[in-house]
């Protein structure tokens, strides 16, 4: 009778611990659900104010600004590939050189 | 099943299923953060493309000055070492050619006779008179009556030296016609006529 007692009072703990841990998934799903919707908010907010700023013609030196700055990573890679141009003529063969002199004379000197 | 096996089965079925709805939620907000972090980047593209509408030029414009100054200023370095390799022909050449006179080398006595009879073909001339500088002026006083004779013209060594590494330039007596065939004045005119053609052996082209 005593053990029959104490198994009742345990499964009335457990099913407490099971709502409890209910209220907690709820919680956590509805904070999660609050900083959606904060985040989703923010964006709205943030994008109007740009908008109306846009159409109004003011606010655009940050895309500017961030325009610029790509356009300058841009502008590095184009002179970076023109910099490797100009260290393979610096590679130009001796041979080569050589040929163009000896063409340079054969055109100069009277056959 | 004694009480306390029937304990332990309980409290192991309550914390699997504590356990599984713990998780459940947890996953269900890690989709509903995923969906706003989408939401949030698709607003802020959707922003980005209007702004761009907006200001689309001017960022073109941006564009275009920075990455075309780039491209130019690119083009011109390459340019200018392509440049330089034909200079370093050419100077090459050059020395060659003073080398080549200041020793007589290759042939060099045979080279002037040959500038002088081409300039006197090219004018057509019964009397020339020809200028060289002062070191190739000793072997054409030997060789002019020769070089008259072979080209059928009657051909007078100017006695004032000419300021030239080599070659000759040569004139008829009234200087009306005048044929300039000095080592620099060939290489300046190979220089203008075949620079794309020394690119091209160069392999810079």
């Amino acid at each position: 009778m005593m053990d029959m007692e104490r198994v009742l009072s345990m499964g009335s703990r457990l099913q407490r611990l099971l709502v409890e841990a209910q209220a907690e998934a709820e919680q956590m799903v509805s904070e999660a659900q609050k900083q959606a919707d904060e985040m989703i908010d923010a964006a709205r907010t943030e994008s109007n104010r740009r908008r109306m700023r846009a159409q109004r013609g003011t606010g655009l030196e940050e895309m500017l600004s961030e325009e610029e700055k790509k356009a300058e990573k841009e502008a590095a890679k184009v002179s970076k590939e023109y910099e490797k141009q100009v260290e393979e003529l610096k590679k130009i063969p001796a041979e080569k050189t050589d040929s163009a002199v000896e063409f340079v004379l054969k055109e100069v000197l009277p056959e | 099943m004694s009480s306390i096996e029937l304990e332990a089965g309980l409290i192991e079925k309550a914390v699997e299923e504590r356990n599984a709805i713990l998780a459940k939620a947890e996953a269900r907000a890690e989709r509903i953060l995923e969906n706003a972090r989408q939401e949030e980047a698709r607003i802020r593209n959707d922003t980005e493309r209007h702004l761009r509408t907006i200001v689309g030029s001017e960022l073109r414009a941006v564009h275009d000055r920075i990455v075309g100054r780039a491209n130019l200023d690119g083009r011109k370095t390459v340019m200018e070492a392509k440049m330089e390799l034909l200079d370093d022909v050419f100077e090459s050449a050059r020395e060659k050619l003073e080398a080549m006179a200041k020793t007589g080398g290759g042939d060099y006595q045979e080279v002037v006779k040959k500038l002088v009879s081409e300039a006197a073909e090219a004018m057509g001339e019964e009397e020339l008179i020809v200028s060289s500088n002062e070191a190739d002026q000793g072997f054409l006083k030997k060789t002019l009556s020769e070089l008259s004779r072979e080209l059928g013209v009657s051909i007078k060594l100017d006695g004032e030296p000419l300021e030239t590494m080599g070659g000759v330039i040569v004139k008829n007596p009234k200087a009306t016609k005048v044929y300039y065939n000095t080592l620099e004045g060939r290489l300046i005119e190979a220089r203008q006529s075949k620079a794309s053609e020394v690119a091209e052996k160069l392999g810079v082209i």
